[in-house]
């Protein structure tokens, strides 16, 4: 079965998914609703034998990186015209890569949420234990919650960490470390 | 990283931080183990130890600049991050490598691989308790890392690759030096498993321990030896090729029950397969079919701005599924950069596999999951 | 002034100025230049005539020093005679003549310590095609441990906040006493013993098993949890692998039918068809067993892999001597060396017929010599064992224990009643 087919298969339930107009390159994208995202991947992985989950990430699209580096440009005020980038929107694309080993396949989710504090998508977690790491990656790096993750703590960064790093507009405050 | 004290602790329960200095954490993992007796009860790995934000390194740094960090992801394994982060970003830009670089890159990558297993190899013995097999391992390594020398002037961070092909040829000679160190190699193969593999301590200490089994492996998203060791034949070689993989002759080691031993077993046999790609890559290399010389994609410059786009890319490296997932908004920099850690995402499964082993086993079990902390917390 | 060529050093990479690389230099040492024909190599050879002429000597020098023990009587009566002419009581002629003896004794773990450490090296170092210690002293590394050890004695004394101050510092003092106290008994060569008691055997097991008190209490006053598990494992081990080995020794017993470790040794003197030694492991079958099992049951009671569970250093870091530095952690040190030359003594002594000699006509040498040559025989293959083996895990170390060596070790004992009653 290609993925053509299940994505026409999968449509049918879910009218919300449909293919990226800008695929990842060289795999099939697909972008998800936030509140089908479960569902998919759990049709996914029992109908389809889509039983490996690659990677979990996820991008902040509200503006550019100084090309500076560090430290990062000023704050994107969220409603506000980003300043340059053509793709900057007041958004996060949690992106995900499932693939079934036993059919070679592979496919990349992409979800759109808008950028807010409290922004989530439903966790994977019962569905891929590999979900499990990754997503508290994400969580510690864009604050993303991940509903229904038993363990949503940080994990690369120490606890006393204030902010997101990965967020665009993350500016670091001094601590005891610096 | 979470603080767990001893508070919620039965009293005939002992709470033992394992690591993150410890002798065989392979660097600075931390494993909490709550113990009864010598029996772990549970066990949670916590890490970020080594965090340096590499992530968001790669979004200050242009896309040749941003190369060197690979490097320090796995650090036993650096061309295998070269090479996975030089594909995801030729993928972005549209660039192609030439067949010959493409062969280097295999070439470099399997002898990278070799030397990596043996650094596994020799670190496992010393878990165990055996001291001797690791000099036996950094022996043989020392040698290809002698012929990195040759090729890139590294040892350990070698930032060998460039987007669009290799930094050089091959150094006059490096073929025939490279041969006599696989016609040296392959022979030790033997010396290890009559020192290590046929032991009857070591087998008794690795064999159904940190039992995995294949749905779990596949859905704890394992990859590289740690999964095939459970029977899952899943090789991003075979299963998404990539360079000229497709035209190499080699099979993949699958073990059976995914214990220790099947995991340490599918590594030293593909040590050997490494061995044999690397002859036939010579094979090819030292053939005037690939033009000598034409190691770069014609007209890359040092900085460019490829479209914007998405594009992921990933190898087999020595750990396992590396895949580098690259965002570009049409900038110098790249805009986002998202690494796939093999070791990252191997080590979760810990907390599963630990409960109910005896703390020797949780050296060997975290020994035959062979990590890496430089690629663990990134 | 002569013109001269530039010649990179031959040591140093060389650069190759065409492509910007290094290029390896022609003297990087490849295993595979020197596999090619190990023995060609001058050093080599060297090394081998070296070895021989060291052998020759110290063979020679034996020879021209003869037997010790005899000479020990004449020296102490002609001392004696002058102390009593002087007018000293003749108790306290024994008590110094007692006491400077124990001196004597006392330097023979301690030297053997010295020496074991830097052969252990030296051992480990050719096992794992290494050099060892090679600049500490004029010949390979010779005073490497002496260096060792001025540093051990130099270092800064820790004692963990956490620790059990009192405990912690009488712990290897605990361990090291029985260690030296144990060697009373032992002969080092024919009449050359401190105590030639007749419970000599039983003497040595009993206070040998005093030392596993210390090794508790050094993991128990650490206030270290890894230190603990080392402690509680080592009793585990320690008191286990005391029965298989005492039992080992009970064929010995009963072959000899005495318990003087001297007589033992004394007993296994002359040869069968003027040839075979008869020593107790040529006795069939019942000798070989009760040496595999008090072999291996002795390297389970000195730590050594691969049993050296209660000091895993990669399970448990260091085990119970983790939380010791400096002088304290020499002691453990100390005493695990004494305990190794300890067992191969005894396995001299029971098995290999103490101070005779192999073959009828190397006679000559005096029996301290052959004590000693099968005594570091005996100790190469603790060493050989340790740089071999992985490590036992501790529930496969116990069931070795109770489900191999200690039913072996009492089917040897009726073996060896079934071999009484055949040769009489």
């Amino acid at each position: 079965m290609t993925t053509e087919e299940i994505l026409a298969n999968l449509q049918t339930s879910f009218p919300g998914l449909a293919k990226a107009e800008l695929p990842i390159k060289n795999y099939p994208t697909w972008t998800v609703p936030a509140q089908s995202l479960r569902v998919v991947c759990e049709r996914l992985r029992s109908k389809f034998s889509f039983d490996y989950l690659d990677v979990v990430t996820a991008t902040d699209w509200s503006g550019p990186a100084s090309p500076k580096g560090y430290p990062r440009s000023p704050a994107v005020t969220p409603g506000a015209t980003p300043a340059a980038g053509a793709l900057a929107r007041d958004v996060f694309e949690v992106v995900y890569i499932v693939s079934s080993l036993s059919a070679g396949l592979r496919i990349c989710l992409r979800c759109e949420i808008p950028r807010t504090e409290g922004a989530s998508v439903p966790s994977l977690y019962g569905i891929f234990m590999a979900a499990d790491w990754q997503e508290r990656e994400v969580y510690d790096m864009f604050g993303i919650k991940f509903e229904g993750h038993p363990n949503l703590i940080r994990i690369l960064t120490p606890e006393t960490q204030q902010g997101y790093p990965l967020r665009k507009d993350y500016e670091h405050i001094p601590d005891k470390f610096d | 990283m979470t603080k767990e004290t001893s508070t919620a602790i039965k009293a005939d329960q002992m709470f033992i931080n394992f690591g993150p200095q410890h002798p065989s954490t392979h660097g600075v993992l931390r494993i909490a183990l709550t113990v009864e007796g010598e029996v772990v009860i549970k066990a949670r790995p916590d890490v970020g130890y080594l965090h340096r934000g590499m992530e968001k390194l790669f979004e200050a740094r242009n896309y040749s600049q941003a190369l060197v960090l690979t490097d320090r992801l796995d650090y036993t394994s650096a061309m295998h991050n070269n090479l996975a982060y030089c594909l995801a970003v030729e993928k972005l830009a549209g660039i192609e490598a030439p067949l010959r670089a493409q062969y280097i890159r295999v070439l470099v990558s399997e002898l990278n691989r070799i030397a990596s297993h043996l650094v596994f190899f020799g670190t496992f013995g010393v878990d165990m308790g055996a001291f001797t097999p690791f000099l036996y391992a950094f022996r043989e390594r020392e040698m290809a890392l002698d012929l990195f020398e040759m090729l890139c002037g590294g040892r350990l961070l070698y930032s060998y690759m460039r987007v669009g092909g290799v930094s050089a040829d091959l150094p006059p000679g490096w073929i025939e030096k490279c041969r006599e160190f696989i016609t040296f190699f392959k022979p030790r193969l033997k010396d290890y498993d009559t020192l290590l593999t046929s032991n009857p301590i070591f087998r008794s200490r690795t064999e159904g321990v940190g039992v995995i089994g294949a749905e779990r492996a596949v859905s704890w998203g394992l990859s590289g030896p740690s999964l095939r060791g459970s029977g899952v034949n899943f090789d991003v070689r075979k299963n998404d090729p990539y360079c000229v993989y497709d035209k190499m002759n080699f099979t993949v080691p699958l073990g059976k029950t995914g214990c220790c031993f099947d995991r340490y077993y599918c590594r030293m046999l593909e040590m050997g397969q490494s061995a044999e790609m690397v002859l036939q890559c010579l094979d090819a290399l030292s053939g005037a079919e690939l033009n000598p010389g034409e190691v770069m994609a014609k007209g890359v410059p040092k900085m460019f701005k490829p479209a914007a786009g998405q594009a992921y890319a990933h190898v087999e490296a020595s750990r396992g599924d590396l895949g580098f997932f690259a965002v570009s908004d049409g900038g110098l920099n790249p805009y986002r950069m998202h690494v796939r850690g093999p070791s990252f995402i191997n080590v979760a499964i810990l907390q599963e596999i630990l409960a109910g082993c005896k703390i020797a086993d949780v050296v060997a079990v975290l020994g035959s999951l062979d990590i890496v902390l430089g690629e663990v917390d990134r | 002034m002569t013109e001269e060529t530039i010649q990179p050093k031959l040591s140093e990479p060389v650069f190759n100025h065409s492509n910007g690389r290094l290029l390896m230099p022609e003297t990087r040492y490849w295993p595979t230049q020197m596999w090619k024909s190990p023995w060609s190599l001058p050093t080599y050879r060297r090394g081998a005539a070296v070895l021989a002429g060291l052998i020759t000597g110290i063979a020679g020098a034996a020879w021209f020093l003869g037997e010790a023990g005899p000479r020990v009587a004449p020296l102490y009566s002609a001392a004696e005679q002058f102390a009593l002419s002087k007018g000293v009581p003749a108790f306290i002629i024994s008590v110094l003549w007692t006491f400077i003896k124990g001196a004597i004794l006392l330097a023979a773990p301690l030297v053997n310590a010295l020496f074991a450490v830097w052969w252990e090296r030296k051992i480990s170092a050719h096992i794992q095609s290494r050099m060892g210690p090679m600049y500490v002293g004029w010949w390979h590394g010779a005073l490497q441990t002496v260096a060792d050890g001025l540093k051990l004695l130099l270092k800064e004394d820790i004692i963990p906040e956490t620790a059990d101050k009192f405990v912690h510092m009488m712990a290897p003092v605990v361990v090291v006493i029985p260690a030296i106290l144990a060697f009373a008994p032992v002969p080092f060569g024919n009449e050359l013993v401190y105590a030639d008691i007749d419970i000599g055997t039983l003497y040595v097991f009993a206070v040998g098993g005093v030392s596993v008190v210390g090794i508790i209490m050094a993991g128990w006053s650490s206030g270290n949890k890894f230190s603990l598990l080392g402690g509680l494992r080592s009793a585990a081990q320690l008191v286990s692998y005391e029965l298989p080995r005492t039992f080992a020794v009970v064929p010995v017993i009963m072959l000899a039918g005495t318990l003087n470790i001297s007589a033992i040794a004394g007993l296994q003197a002359g040869y069968w068809g003027g040839i075979i030694p008869r020593w107790l492991i040529f006795y069939p079958v019942v000798g070989q067993i009760a040496f595999i099992v008090f072999l291996i049951a002795s390297v389970a009671e000195t730590n050594r892999i691969p049993f050296d569970i209660p000091e895993a250093e990669s399970e448990l870091v260091a085990g119970f001597n983790t939380e010791y530095s400096g002088m304290k952690f020499a002691l453990f040190f100390l005493s695990e060396f004494a305990y190794v030359l300890l067992s191969c003594l005894l396995m001299a002594s029971f098995f290999f017929g103490g101070g005779a000699a192999p073959l009828p006509f190397l006679d000559f040498l005096p029996s301290w010599a052959w004590f000693l040559g099968k005594v570091l025989i005996l100790m190469f293959c603790f060493l050989w064992f340790r740089w071999t083996f992985p490590r036992f895990r501790v529930d496969r170390l116990m069931d070795f224990n109770w489900k191999f060596l200690l039913p072996v070790s009492l089917l040897n004992i009726a073996a060896a009643g079934l071999l009484i009653w055949f040769l009489s």
